[in-house]
């Protein structure tokens, strides 16, 4: 059967009409008319040339609707991104260009398909991908579809540092460092407004203070104000300021004449330990209920909740006796309390932290049921040295970054590498040699250390 | 790092079609222009969008800010809005992707969640379960926002108690009210007391909180 022959019988099948046993002379003779041979070619190539047009005319459609994605950039940050044609699907291009690189800091390798260079500027680089598909005349024009790379701004040239409002009624410093002699150590405290306040001229949250209080006792108190309560600068303020005040005026000769009495028993004897931690819950659980009642004070002045107020609270007592140094804390929030040997042999941390499973969950000193929950116990704590350690506080803000987990406060290598870091063992080269002279700037210098995504308010204390 | 995960679950069912959806990728990509400038969401942000009409689609998984490339959302002439089962496939995802914290491991921020929708739930039946399930789920936030005079506020407040209603979905006013969602997002990463009720920032008079 002849080519002819066979397109006609399948184009009157198509048309339902039957060709007869007795036709099939008659149609081999038609098929075989010079004009219905030519005829047939001609149907065929049109036909050929209208399947390939619709296949490029599909093909175009779908490489148009194809996420051309390159990986986002950052300003002044190395970029390199492969324009990979086989990870796009765009095996069938024969030849393209991609163009729109001029003053962006990019460039296009064509040989290697290779983006290269460092992006100049944040926003949107719109680049103009040209392309022939294989199939297309060598003469046709090239098709053209949009493709964007995304650059954004270096986080770090975002941060704004707007100083905060000195004549608000409870303003304080953005920065504090202070150094001084302190029992038989050396006080040093560092408190720094946070890159996320200082970019909205807001308020440090944390504070501290720390007195020496009678019969050679001594008291280190942080606070942590909640970044969500508008007063917490405030709260954090008072919390402090009100234990310390509350044990100049009651942790007196006279009134810890028995505590004193068990610790030196507990230096001989550890099993007494649960009897002397009762002690210690009298002496401190009135300071830290002060401080709560204190703030209470002020909100019900003020005409707003204690909730305005919210801060954590830790604070920690020392004496020398003579076997050793007595500690007893109080804490609730997520500030740790930690005694760090010297030699970094051990670690003790003082307080277990309230955190919660997300980010940012803590209790705080202001609400009232932490005082009456079954858990108020554990918030004391005593530990007896026989040598002189290191005594550290810190809010969140030093923690977060630094520790990064509960868990790696309990760690002696973990503090031997922050010992290191504060001795200049960091990217930034700033170096917190403490008992070997260092300026309040190193130490103000070493807390803006660069962390992504850690920009609180931080705060660190370190009697050495 | 802590990361702060955002939700979005947008309605593409039949009604959204033409201008609505065009003025609601205008004002999505004007909310992540505003976000790519702000140093703290450079930092810690991760976004996800779940679009849903007669089915759920994941239109980009929680993807960091940084690398986050918004894709053009289209939606069907016609369909019905299953927003149950957007709230269904939105509770399985945060369940795997949200990193709670231990003694061990940091925690994630709080999650978002904006719900955006300009019709009633088709699954009713579902949309109830599932209501119960968000609220009792430990979210920073939940934001219903219902646009155009056939949504549903009273529907929406069984999700959640912070809902806003929008005229119109009109451009100008998504733009206003995206504007606000990434206010509310950009205060997502504060510490809080455990238990405690985050508040968001006060929106705009162009929409009305539904009380």
């Amino acid at each position: 059967m002849t080519e002819t022959e066979q397109y006609l019988r399948s184009l009157l099948q198509q048309q339902g009409i039957t060709v007869g046993e007795h036709l099939n002379d008659l149609l081999k003779t038609f098929a075989a008319g010079d004009e219905n041979i030519t005829s047939v070619k001609n149907i065929r190539l049109l036909q050929h040339n209208m399947t390939k047009d619709w296949k490029l005319i599909a093909r175009r459609a779908d490489i148009n609707a194809l996420q051309l994605a390159f990986p986002n950039g950052i300003v002044g940050k190395p970029y390199q991104a492969e324009f990979d044609f086989k990870a796009f699907g765009l095996e069938d291009i024969i030849s393209f260009q991609l163009t729109g690189f001029e003053n962006t800091g990019l460039a296009f390798d064509k040989n290697t398909k290779v983006i290269n260079g460092t992006p100049q500027n944040s926003g949107d680089i719109s680049l103009l991908f040209s392309y022939k598909i294989d199939g297309e005349e060598a003469e046709a024009p090239l098709n053209e579809k949009k493709v964007t790379i995304i650059i954004n701004p270096d986080p770090k040239s975002l941060w704004k540092d707007l100083p905060s409002n000195a004549d608000d009624k409870y303003a304080k410093a953005d920065s504090v460092v202070e150094t001084a002699p302190f029992l038989d150590f050396t006080f040093t405290a560092g408190s720094k407004r946070g890159r996320s306040h200082a970019n909205k001229g807001s308020f440090r949250d944390d504070d501290y203070a720390y007195a020496e209080l009678e019969n050679d006792w001594g008291i280190v108190a942080i606070a942590d104000g909640a970044g969500s309560a508008k007063y917490a600068r405030k709260g954090s303020v008072i919390a402090c300021n009100t234990v310390i005040a509350h044990l100049q005026a009651n942790f007196n000769a006279a009134n810890t004449s028995l505590l004193e009495e068990a610790i030196e028993i507990y230096s001989k004897d550890q099993s007494v330990k649960s009897k002397l931690l009762d002690i210690v819950a009298q002496h401190l659980s009135a300071a830290a209920k002060k401080a709560f009642t204190e703030i209470q004070k002020l909100a019900i002045e003020e005409g707003v909740t204690t909730n305005d107020f919210h801060t954590t609270l830790a604070f920690v007592l020392v004496k020398k006796f003579a076997s050793g140094y007595a500690f007893l804390s109080f804490a609730v929030g997520d500030c740790p309390l930690v005694l760090v040997d010297r030699s970094f042999e051990w670690v003790k941390p003082l307080n277990k932290l309230d955190v919660g499973e997300y980010g940012g969950g803590t209790r705080f000193i202001t609400m009232e049921d932490i005082f009456a929950k079954e858990n108020f116990q554990e918030r004391f704590n005593f530990e007896f040295t026989p040598e002189l350690s290191y005594v550290v506080l810190m809010t969140d803000g030093i923690y977060d970054p630094k520790f990064e987990v509960e868990a790696n406060l309990s760690k002696p290598e973990k503090w031997k590498a922050f010992f290191d870091d504060l001795d200049g063992n960091n990217t930034e080269g700033v170096s917190v040699k403490f008992n070997d002279g260092y300026t309040a700037k190193n130490l103000s210098d070493w807390m803006d250390f660069w962390s992504p995504g850690n920009h609180d308010d931080r705060t660190l204390i370190v009697l050495s | 790092m802590r990361r702060l995960p955002v939700y979005f679950l947008l309605d593409t069912s039949g009604s959204m079609y033409g201008e609505p959806i065009q003025a609601l990728n205008n004002a999505l990509s004007g909310m992540i222009n505003t976000l790519r400038s702000d140093a703290q969401a450079l930092d810690s942000l991760w976004l996800s969008i779940i679009t849903f009409d007669r089915e759920v689609k994941e239109i980009v998984p929680l993807t960091e800010l940084v690398q986050f490339r918004l894709p053009e959302i289209t939606c069907p002439q016609s369909g019905p809005t299953n927003t149950g089962a957007a709230l269904d496939f939105v509770m399985n995802k945060v369940r795997q992707d949200v990193i709670k914290g231990s003694e061990t491991q940091k925690g994630d921020w709080k999650p978002l969640l904006f719900l955006f929708t300009d019709g009633k739930p088709s699954d009713v039946q579902l949309y109830h379960e599932k209501t119960a399930e968000v609220r009792a789920f430990d979210f920073g936030a939940v934001v219903g926002c219902a646009a155009g005079h056939l949504a549903n506020d009273s529907m929406l407040r069984q999700l959640t108690d912070n809902v806003v209603h929008l005229d119109s979905a009109d451009s100008q006013t998504l733009k206003t009210f995206f504007k606000w969602v990434s206010e509310t997002i950009e205060q997502g990463n504060k510490s809080q007391g455990t238990g405690e009720v985050s508040k968001l920032p006060p929106p705009p008079s162009e929409i009305t909180v539904v009380i």
